[in-house]
């Protein structure tokens, strides 16, 4: 088989791309059509300006209402969510009765230390590990012939490569063709690109698909049910739901969050608007106790999602019981392979046993609260090893590893906090 | 969770459910259409993550933001005993605002841009 | 700390892995009088280059760099014109008018002598257009496999009547002289772009920065001089490196408006494919400076008279009470968010 670039084509599996034919490489339309969507949703002062009028009469009427110490605990399952919310500065401008709270919404948190040994101890043996790079440097619990991440395996010789897709992957290693292994992290958002790959035969013959997608919903209702057993906290008064994981699942996929907790979801985009848009409509609800499933990020999700992409991933994986580092196994929250693709499965053809519930034992380090903080229990200030033992630099948990992690996202932006305190000290804010 | 980006869809191979996209800086890169390929045009903008198209952009949608946001505006002036009219007419000048921007940084001006950026 | 077992790529990152590793490897081992030359500047202040202070009252500003860039040839330059312009930008950085180049150049066996030689003429015409004599050199060759292609150090000197030592002061205004993170925004698409064919990435809208910022830097520092309490090229690490590192130098807090921030839309989508914040990607052609506020307009107002016209003010200098050495960002939505050093590789996410 021929996995090459030919002609300075992108060839998958054989298949080559034609040279795409539009001629408008500098196109400004370009830039432009991209822009639209910024220009409303992020750089919109006045927007952001007029939302927040919104949800600081909606947090007053509330306020009025469940009184004055009540706080309005708003969740984010999304590790994207949280990033804008960090990122952008939002817990700055919300009042103070809003709490926004992360959820379980990263991947390369939840994914157990059990497959990154698996996928150090392929590398170290001469495999080509292909990993986003989220995966590269989460460190297993315990090292495997000298390397606790991928990062490190690399460090001793490993073939590890970075790339940004699964097409990505499949081009470089069909140029190679030496056993190649790629780690597939991600939620329902990646997984019809997984199944697409399968199903179109993209991947070369040497490249295997590790499959640990996780589905979002079941991991969405066990930690609401999580945090309903903590009497002595606020509870979750809302929930802001993962925009693009719903692209596919669709904003239906939500509705037993209205119907079991009776809590607002909101279906949001990852713009600072969409964000504070979000809120204003939990808000909203809530003040009007018109609770409902509502998709703010219409120019991107509809109520029924792809019905082709749902297909396509039930077709190539069947849903099985996963386990989620630190928390163990949530029922039906994961996909698998079906046998009748096991040609492209690595566990088939490394021959690496997947995890069981029995074997399964709690993966994460003594001290680390990433479980905790995952699930929404707790905030990574609550945790008696962060910035201490466990910083960006070296990293105990998984949630200080991933970008998207809460812990590093606290780290770097220094969460709602510390920016809010200097900037007050500055005289910045009231 | 789902990191994604805008991108224009170049060209597409549909028999294999592949598209080369430009995510704006002109490198046309190959991706897997994850969705139904009949949602998928040349030109059209989706969507990506991790190398697949998730969804394509209804840029229509964005009136239904608006008109939600007009919804919002509405209601807080009748809690608040305002005039809701007048409310909702103020949302509609501040995106009448925008979208003349728009167009006049369309047309080449740079300048205005800055106005909101 | 304790140091790691093996090295990592992050090390050599120019973050906050790279200022740890040579604390502990390096500056700790030197005795506080060794790391300097008189009352100059050595390895004892984060700067540019190092001042030499000479009998007659001026500074001797030396500075030396190795330049590895994969690939050797990029939209917008070659590691030739890096390996020139970047050693004069320090010396400029460092308030020095440069006069004299070194240059170590080690090839791999097998590199093709046409490229070599495409290398080296533009590693003179750069020389030769500012003026710079090359005064020494080395050239070696490595076995096959053992070297990555090509590696040029150069050694940068020049003559500063007063070295610009990077301590801004409370009030200054903190100015960039052009849009950020261009070279390695094209440099990091190429290294992740082996999905894409090497003609499709030349379509790229992406162009390195690199240039010599003597035009800019030597009538700035000749009219304002006195006013520049800072001066740095922002390249590893980015403009956020800078930022910190001024943060810390000035024991104040460094305030920028991230809308004011100049980044092309092109860098910015690319790096948002990615999810890396241009902020930690390299410039090779930009200044940024730290100025006395009563000037600022007017250096910027002449910067653009200069044909920097993209110059602009990002933000200033502020003291705070109980903090010290952040930056913090007004972020575009009107928050706020602490803008941390770089840190680990520059790897795209998906998550």
């Amino acid at each position: 088989m021929v996995n090459q670039l030919i002609n300075n084509q992108a060839c998958l599996n054989g298949v080559c791309l034609p040279q795409p034919s539009i001629d408008c490489w500098k196109c400004p339309v370009i830039k432009d059509r991209i822009n639209v969507a910024e220009l409303i949703f992020r750089r919109n002062i006045a927007i952001t300006r007029r939302l927040r009028e919104y949800i600081f009469k909606f947090s007053e009427i509330l306020r009025r209402s469940y009184g004055e110490d009540y706080v309005f605990k708003i969740m984010d399952f999304c590790g994207t969510h949280e990033w804008t919310i960090v990122h952008f500065g939002i817990r700055s401008l919300v009042p103070n009765n809003v709490e926004l709270v992360a959820g379980p919404g990263c991947p390369v948190c939840v994914t157990p230390s059990y497959y990154i040994e698996q996928a150090i101890k392929l590398a170290l043996e001469g495999v080509v590990v292909y990993t986003y790079g989220d995966v590269f440097r989460l460190p297993a619990l315990k090292p495997v012939n000298g390397a606790k991440s991928l990062a490190e395996a690399k460090a001793l010789g490993a073939d590890v490569r970075i790339v940004h897709s699964i097409v990505h992957a499949a081009i470089d290693a069909g140029k190679h063709g030496r056993d190649s292994l790629f780690v597939g992290i991600g939620f329902e958002t990646v997984a019809p690109g997984y199944a697409e790959a399968v199903l179109k035969n993209l991947l070369p013959s040497n490249l295997k698909l590790m499959s640990l997608v996780k589905l979002t919903p079941p991991a969405a209702f066990y930690s609401l049910d999580i945090l309903r057993e903590k009497p002595n906290d606020y509870p979750v008064m809302g929930v802001i739901a993962p925009g693009h994981v719903s692209t596919i699942i669709g904003g239906k996929a939500w509705t037993p969050i209205v119907e079991n907790y009776g809590i607002p979801v909101v279906v949001a985009g990852f713009e600072p608007n969409d964000v504070l848009m979000a809120i204003a409509e939990i808000l909203r609800q809530l003040a009007r106790n018109d609770i409902k499933v509502v998709i703010e990020y219409t120019r991107a999700v509809k109520w029924e999602g792809d019905v082709k992409a749902q297909s396509s991933i039930r077709t190539v994986f069947e849903t099985v019981d996963s386990a989620w580092r630190g928390i163990g196994y949530i029922p039906k929250s994961g996909l698998a392979l079906r046998p009748m693709f096991s040609k492209f499965d690595a566990f088939e053809y490394f021959g690496i046993k997947d995890l069981t519930p029995e074997e399964w034992r709690y993966d994460l380090p003594p001290g680390c609260k990433c479980a905790e903080v995952t699930l929404g229990k707790a905030k990574p200030t609550d945790c008696p090893l962060f910035m201490r033992e466990c910083t960006p630099d070296h990293p105990v948990g998984p949630c200080m590893v991933s970008l998207e992690g809460a812990c590093a996202v606290w780290a770097r932006f220094g969460g709602g906090g510390l920016s809010m305190e200097i900037a007050k000290d500055l005289g910045l804010v009231m | 969770m789902c990191w994604a980006v805008p991108a224009v869809v170049l060209d597409i191979d549909e028999k294999n459910s592949l598209a080369y996209v430009d995510i704006g800086d002109g490198i046309p890169r190959p991706v897997v259409i994850g969705i139904a390929n009949e949602r998928i045009n040349k030109g059209d903008l989706v969507m990506v993550h991790a190398g697949v198209i998730i969804t394509k952009l209804d840029l229509e949608a964005i009136n239904q933001f608006i008109e939600e946001k007009k919804e919002l505006a509405r209601e807080l002036a009748l809690m608040a005993g305002d005039d809701p009219e007048k409310a909702v007419r103020e949302v509609e000048e501040e995106f009448n605002k925008i979208f003349e921007i728009a167009r006049r940084a369309r047309e080449g001006e740079v300048k205005v841009v800055k106005e909101i950026w | 700390m304790k140091l790691e077992k093996y090295i990592r790529l992050a090390h050599g990152s120019g973050g906050v892995e790279t200022s740890m590793i040579l604390e502990e490897l390096i500056f700790s081992k030197v005795e506080d009088s060794l790391k300097r030359v008189g009352n100059g500047i050595g390895i004892d202040f984060p700067d540019d280059a190092a001042a030499i202070p000479l009998p007659s009252g001026d500074y001797l500003i030396i500075t030396m760099d190795a330049y590895t860039v994969n690939p050797p040839f990029f939209p917008g330059g070659n590691i030739g014109i890096l390996a020139a312009s970047g050693s004069i930008n320090d010396v400029l950085m460092m308030g020095g008018k440069p006069i004299a180049m070194l240059d170590s150049i080690i090839v791999e066996e097998g590199f093709p002598i046409d490229d070599l030689s495409k290398i080296i003429d533009s590693f003179i015409d750069t020389l030769r257009r500012e003026g710079v004599a090359l005064i020494g050199g080395d050239f070696k060759v490595m076995p096959k496999g053992q070297l990555d292609k090509i590696v040029i150090t150069t050694v940068g000197i020049g003559l500063a009547k007063k070295p610009i030592v990077d301590v801004p002061r409370v009030g200054d205004k903190i100015i960039v002289s052009d849009y950020v993170g261009d070279h390695g925004a094209v440099i990091l698409a190429y290294q992740l772009g082996s999905d894409v064919s090497t003609e499709l990435l030349e379509k790229s809208r992406l162009k390195s920065d690199v240039k010599p910022l003597t035009k800019l830097m030597l009538p700035l520092i000749e009219k304002y001089g006195d006013y520049i309490h800072a001066a740095r090229d922002p390249t590893r690490g980015g403009l956020s490196m800078v930022l910190n590192d001024w943060a810390k130098a000035s024991n104040a807090i460094i305030v920028v408006d991230e809308s004011s921030i100049p980044v092309r839309p092109e860098v910015s989508f690319f790096a948002g494919m990615l999810g890396i914040d241009p902020l930690y990607l390299a410039s090779e052609g930009v200044a940024v400076l730290a100025v006395d506020p009563k000037v600022a307009d007017e250096i910027v107002a002449y910067m653009h008279s200069l044909g920097f016209v993209n110059a602009r003010i990002i933000g200033e200098v502020r003291k705070s009470e109980k903090y010290s050495g952040y930056v913090l960002m007004r972020t575009v939505t009107g928050g706020f968010r602490i803008l941390e050093p770089p840190r680990g590789d520059l790897v795209p996410r998906i998550c």
